[in-house]
């Protein structure tokens, strides 16, 4: 069991005027994490950021910081601060001022005062940029800054609210590693607010996939993709083939289901009960497998379809396919050693088989 | 300005007066620079002290009430500033409405001497200026970014440290145009003390009116201008030394 630093027991806020609220929130911020809060814009997960800061109070429910209620403390007495989004750096201020305006406020002064901004600066790499003001600094050099300035307290979490969104697109991959790793050595809890699934994906240890006020799952990268607990999270994070199947029959250990007049067989990962008339049935698209008709003995356990388009992306090749019930299938072929040709022609027919097991078997979302 | 025009043909149209020049270091004129000084100093300073306040308040108000207040603002701006001199004149007088609502609520037995006194000057000055120092603070405070509050707060200021250490700075550039925008005119405004003050305040505007309009005394007048636009080329440079150091820009 991991310790908690953040602990979030049935949060609830609902602002005036609004018909948005946060309902129901439990989440345990573990220390030293990289958590992220994904969800789309208008899911709440920027409110639920400003909550643990102390920018905005929750209605009800508690708001735990190791174990010590902190409902009402005002977000300058919280060990937590936070890089707000487009960072709110003061332009009329140098760096060395923005990132000592925490220690100015309690009155540090002198050696002490500089000695904790070149400390702090250094860890950010950004030494020597003392004098420069906001403006002068690329949007990767002003995001160190605001994480800079939130960092000279030392504070237990920082929070950080979509710190990528004001970046290009190309140096935002590069960032993302860089923070990853300004996290590692600092060994502080980061709190990230993304809608960008690819960047939860990739730089967090557990994602609060959030809807409407509400957290919808709360896993790691990993279980979030193989074994999504909702047909939004599936949707959500990575593409995703959603079938909805009658129900032929339910066994001990499996489900059958028929799909273009052909019946699988499914383990059954639902709860007997659960098992209504319809089931969804989530395959990735790199779980599917595309083979010409030269390539299988018999066509009973494949999907019969027809090539819609073809995108060659240098590492894989994405294929659109119409099965022969008129569904559209989204198929991602890799190249590797069993198949280096992989060479599809629109129009032409295929069939799919997927690896049986990976598929995701889901009710519909209540 | 050096050279005035002269009503005597003989000595031809244009004629170097060095003798005006000579006049104007007489300690009379450096008394009445000074005393001009004094009055847009102190019009100045009121000026920044009322209209800040001003600014801010229209900058952080709810964005509805906003045009409402800024036309209340400038309504009466529409009028001639002169014609707003003389209705001052009406609150200020003996009988006046200012005099008359103390006397009617008993706070003072006698009316207060308040036209044409130094006060009465002072008050025709920030009126007639006041919007120039609020409009420049306020264009500039109403773009704060609000993150900046949110930023500060949770870095640990309080409400004092807010305005002195975000709000302050952040308008000083504004409020340097506003004590511009201000101050030149108030050395300049020569209406205001002839009609609100007595011969005690007068300034060297007044005394550039007095030579051209009543003496017919161009090159005097003229001798005299140079002086004020030397005084505010003076005061122009000190202001750009002061404010015109090396700041960051905005953020793009």
């Amino acid at each position: 069991m991991q310790q908690s630093i953040i602990t979030c027991r049935d949060l609830v806020w609902q602002p005036k005027k609004t018909a948005f609220s946060l309902q129901a929130i439990d989440l345990d911020i573990y220390v030293g994490e990289f958590l992220t809060l994904l969800g789309p814009s208008g899911c709440g997960k920027t409110s639920l950021l400003r909550l643990l800061g102390g920018l905005i109070e929750p209605a009800s429910g508690d708001l735990l910081l190791r174990g010590k209620r902190i409902n009402g403390l005002d977000a300058a007495h919280r060990p937590i601060n936070m890089v707000f989004q487009n960072y709110a750096l003061f332009p009329f201020m140098s760096v060395a001022d923005n990132v000592g305006f925490a220690l100015r406020c309690q009155g540090i002064r002198g050696e002490a005062y500089h000695q904790r901004i070149s400390e702090i600066l250094e860890k950010v790499h950004l030494t020597g940029f003392e004098k420069r003001y906001p403006s002068e600094l690329s949007g990767g050099q002003q995001q160190r800054v605001a994480i800079a300035r939130a960092l000279i307290n030392k504070p237990s979490v920082l929070l950080l609210d979509e710190p990528m969104s004001a970046l290009d697109k190309q140096i935002k991959r590069s960032l993302r590693r860089e923070l990853k790793s300004l996290q590692k050595e600092l060994g502080i809890t980061f709190v990230m607010v993304t809608h960008d699934q690819e960047e939860a994906l990739s730089m967090s240890d557990r994602i609060v996939l959030m809807r409407e006020g509400r957290i919808v799952q709360i896993d790691t990268p990993r279980g979030m993709y193989e074994s999504p607990k909702t047909l939004y999270a599936a949707q959500f994070i990575g593409e995703a083939n959603i079938f909805r199947l009658p129900v032929k029959s339910v066994h001990d250990k499996s489900l059958i289901v028929t799909l273009c007049d052909r019946t699988f067989l499914i383990k059954k990962p639902l709860k007997h009960e659960e098992i209504t008339t319809h089931v969804n049935l989530i395959i990735r698209p790199e779980d599917f497998q595309a083979w010409d008709s030269s390539e299988i003995e018999s066509d009973k356990l494949y999907l019969p379809g027809r090539v819609e388009s073809v995108i060659y992306k240098g590492s894989t090749v994405e294929l659109q396919v119409i099965l022969s019930d008129g569904t559209p299938v989204s198929v991602t072929e890799f190249f590797d050693e069993t198949d280096e040709t992989l060479d599809y022609r629109c129009g032409e027919s295929v069939h799919l088989s997927w690896q049986a097991g990976w598929e995701v078997v889901l009710n519909d979302d209540s | 300005m050096s050279v005035s025009l002269n009503g005597n043909i003989k000595e031809g149209l244009f004629h170097w007066h060095g003798l005006h020049y000579r006049e104007l270091f007489q300690p009379l004129y450096a008394r009445l620079l000074w005393q001009s000084f004094e009055f847009s100093f102190v019009t100045t300073l009121t000026c920044v002290l009322l209209g800040y306040p001003v600014a801010l308040a229209l900058a952080t108000m709810p964005k509805r009430w906003k045009p409402i207040c800024l036309m209340l603002l400038l309504i009466p701006f529409w009028s001639s500033s002169l014609v707003r001199i003389y209705a001052l004149l009406t609150l200020l007088k003996a009988k006046g409405l200012i005099n008359g609502a103390l006397l009617y609520l008993g706070i003072i037995k006698m009316p207060l001497p308040l036209l044409y006194t130094k006060v009465a000057v002072i008050i025709g000055q920030v009126y007639t200026l006041l919007p120039f120092m609020i409009l420049p603070i306020y264009v500039l405070l109403d773009e704060y970014d609000s993150s900046w509050i949110e930023a500060a707060k949770d870095l640990g200021a309080s409400s004092t440290q807010l305005f002195w250490r975000i709000f302050w700075p952040y308008s000083l550039p504004a409020v340097g145009s506003g004590v511009m925008c201000v101050f030149l005119p108030a050395m300049t405004l020569f209406y205001i003390p002839s009609l609100l003050g007595d011969r005690s305040s007068l300034m060297l505007g007044n005394v550039i009116q007095e030579q051209i309009m009543n003496q017919d005394n161009w090159p005097g007048g003229a001798a005299t201008s140079l002086l004020l636009t030397a005084a505010l080329l003076v005061f122009t440079l000190v202001y750009r030394a002061l404010f015109h150091k090396k700041r960051g820009g905005r953020l793009g």
